[in-house]
């Protein structure tokens, strides 16, 4: 199975990856073990000067990231050709218990990447880097789950066996089916009240966190940003998907990845996701303002950017998803 | 101020490539080699895939075949009355055709026996097989380009082949099949059944193998094994598991000739890391002089940013245009042989042009993940080179 020049892109280039991540990590923790910044010693310049490698280095990782999801996408859509049943992504990740977690962690790890650089880049603003213990440590947090990602990724590809045959799309996201039960409990009505009510008030809290900020604000733009994300992706299995398929009884939220729907998934996610990382960027800078007083302008600064950013990423989202709904109502 | 600060530093960027044209230009080639040779294989493949799936598009369903002493026998004709009995079967159609082989120009043609109504369904399911309405029958056959080609024919061109008791027959060319389809038609040649039983000493009884289309796609596995109850001694194929083994087959093949590549782009990781590492006493100087002038950490990695990216796209872009010629307008001389091989006349056939955005974006991961990696550490090393040593000459 490993005979796949996709795959054998994903793997290679996430081994690559990860041990990149660890070089880097590696002098993390020797940054916030021996971090001095009183000493004018060589070690402490050595240090300073690793620093703005291993900020390199997440960087690249978490650019790296984002690629390898897009690729991973596109290959699990892919291969669903050689497997029995498969009809898109869906099927293909059905193939084997691996598949979805793969995904799942892959996810989340882009979040966790992107916390780490805005930290990084928020702790740069600063004179006397105040983060640096905070961020190193939280990079070595990450190392597990850049390990299970690519353990996942490389069990999910070699246990793919062209002989079994797989559900697909079809019944797994049909009314009753295992997921819908748990992403879209609701019936299409109520869940598009639920999607443009929650994208309202995102609005509206984003723009209360704009003008005049405040912790308990901060917070509840960013988990609410959370929410809206997986609001969103049960509204696609409930019914966005539907309107772009022109078919109400095929929710897939992987078709329209596809050619045919001439890729529009792509940036369908892409705003999506970067909505939501800004969103959660808000929240994660959050505790820091006060306790730092050399970060508190370069937060807020940060905050009123990321904010925007956010609303920006979720407001291209649901201009994509109503346009669709728009061309199926009006031709 | 942020953003003119950017600009600034690409363009500082761009002009210091250009100035050290030598040691750019070799990765440049070499990179440029790498994306082509990757790319070429990746869209030889999938050209080869998908001009698979056209013709798979009109196989029947079902072909049911005689087997005796485990080996491909002629099937009794009467069979398709038996499997049209079946429900969900639309159509049963007897086929009559084989392989001949040519001695003079040392090639196998595939010969299809078709009269009037198979023929018409034939040449419906196949989309580009040929405009023409050429007449088939009594000595006028339709062929492919490559037997055209080989035996210096043209249309209304008289040709003979031999017969399997050693005597001659003669045939006129009524048509030649345009290249649109070569993969299905190049080493073709249709003519009527009456012909084909000729040639092959068919006897009118019997047929090659019987051709099954079925009504609902989703029961095409139980009807082929309900034949199998019916006629004992038959083997019934499914087209889904011939389309699958064509995917297995150039997935696996591709991935092999891809696998061999890789120490290519190891190779290549190799030769970025060591001319990123082996700065000159030029560079190491210049990068020196800018941080005394005020340039931070920052701004020397922001400009090896600029130089590395400017270096990927541009040999990333021209390596992918090259790859792209070579498959669709010079017959992937290059890969060919090694993806391929299957029959022997099937030398120049011309796939028809397709992208597919996600296998460029497989390319472009593939090869510019190693080399920003490789030149990691190194351009971070000269980045932080301290000002007074060089300027010093330490």
């Amino acid at each position: 199975m490993f005979m796949n020049s996709s795959i054998l892109a994903l793997v290679l280039g996430g081994i690559t990856t990860l041990l990149l991540l660890i070089y880097g990590a590696y002098f993390g923790l020797k940054i916030a073990l021996q971090w001095n910044p009183e000493s004018a010693t060589e070690e402490q310049l050595e240090l300073e000067k690793r620093t703005y490698l291993v900020s390199t280095i997440v960087n690249y990782v978490l650019l790296f990231e984002i690629l390898s999801l897009i690729l991973f996408i596109y290959t699990v859509d892919d291969i669903h050709e050689i497997i029995p049943g498969a009809m898109c992504a869906t099927g293909s990740l059905n193939a084997n218990r691996f598949g979805f977690p793969t995904l799942l962690v892959k996810l989340f790890t882009f979040f966790l990447y992107g916390s780490w650089i805005v930290l990084n880049h928020i702790d740069r603003k600063a004179e006397d880097t105040p983060l640096i213990k905070t961020k190193y440590l939280f990079l070595l947090g990450i190392i597990p789950f850049a390990v299970l990602e690519n353990t996942l990724m490389i069990a999910y590809f070699a246990k793919i066996d062209p002989e079994t045959l797989v559900s697909c799309c079809g019944v797994v996201f049909n009314p009753g089916g295992k997921v819908t039960s748990v992403l879209s409990p609701l019936p299409k009505g109520e869940m598009m009240g639920i999607f443009f009510g929650g994208f309202l008030f995102l609005l509206l809290l984003g723009l209360a966190m704009y003008w005049r900020g405040g912790r308990l604000i901060a917070y509840l733009f960013s988990a609410s940003s959370m929410a809206f994300l997986v609001i969103s992706i049960s509204s696609i299995i409930s019914f966005i998907s539907g309107y772009i398929y022109q078919m109400p009884t095929h929710p897939c939220p992987f078709d329209f990845l596809q050619r045919e729907y001439h890729y529009v998934g792509y940036p369908l996610y892409i705003a999506l996701f970067g909505g939501a990382l800004f969103g959660l960027a808000v929240g994660i800078v959050e505790p820091f303002e006060t306790r730092y007083r050399s970060l508190t302008k370069a937060i807020r600064d940060f905050q009123k950017k990321a904010v925007l950013l956010s609303m920006a990423g979720f407001s291209v989202f649901t201009s994509i998803s109503v346009w669709y709904i728009m061309r199926f109502i009006l031709l | 101020m942020s953003k003119e600060r950017h600009k600034h530093i690409l363009s500082f960027s761009i002009t210091s490539l250009l100035r050290r044209k030598g040691k750019n230009l070799s990765i440049f080639l070499i990179y440029t080699l790498m994306v082509f040779l990757l790319g070429s294989v990746v869209f030889f493949v999938s050209a080869i895939k998908r001009e698979a799936a056209t013709t798979l598009k009109g196989a029947p369903d079902i072909v049911v075949q005689q087997i005796r002493a485990g080996r491909h026998d002629l099937i009794p004709t009467e069979y398709m009355e038996k499997v049209r009995t079946i429900r969900g079967v639309t159509k049963v159609i007897p086929r009559v055709w084989g392989y001949y082989f040519d001695g003079p120009t040392q090639s196998n043609y595939t010969i299809i026996g078709m009269d009037g109504e198979s023929y018409e369904a034939f040449r419906d399911r196949i989309p580009f097989l040929s405009p023409e309405e050429a007449p088939i029958g009594n000595g006028k056959v339709l062929i492919g380009k490559g037997i055209a080609r080989s035996r210096g024919l043209k249309r209304g061109g008289h040709f003979y082949l031999l017969r399997s008791d050693g005597g001659l027959k003669t045939f006129e060319v009524s048509g030649i099949f345009s290249g649109r389809s070569s993969l299905l038609t190049h080493d073709l040649i249709v003519m009527s059944e009456k012909d084909v039983r000729e040639l092959f000493l068919i006897p009118a009884r019997y047929s090659i193998d019987l051709a099954v289309y079925v009504r609902n796609k989703e029961e095409i596995e139980t009807i082929a094994r309900k034949i199998g109850e019916v006629l004992p001694g038959t083997r019934a194929v499914i087209k889904e598991q011939i389309t699958k083994s064509y995917e297995t087959v150039f997935g696996w093949r591709s991935g092999l000739v891809f696998t061999a590549l890789l120490g290519t782009v190891l190779a290549f990781a190799i030769l970025s890391w060591d001319k990123a590492t082996g700065l000159s006493a030029d560079e190491r100087k210049e990068i020196g002089i800018l941080k005394a002038l005020g340039w931070r950490i920052e701004d020397i990695l922001e400009m090896k940013f600029w130089e590395g990216l400017t270096i990927s796209l541009t040999a990333f872009l021209a390596g992918i245009i090259l790859a792209y010629i070579h498959i669709f307008f010079f017959g992937s001389y290059l890969v060919a042989p090694a993806i391929k091989g299957w029959s022997v006349l099937y030398p120049p056939f011309n796939l028809n042009p397709y992208m597919d955005a996600g296998e460029v974006f497989m390319v472009f991961f593939i090869t510019v993940v190693p080399y920003t990696v490789a030149t990691l550490i190194p351009v971070w090393r000269s980045s932080t080179i301290d000002p007074d040593e060089v300027i010093r000459g330490i």
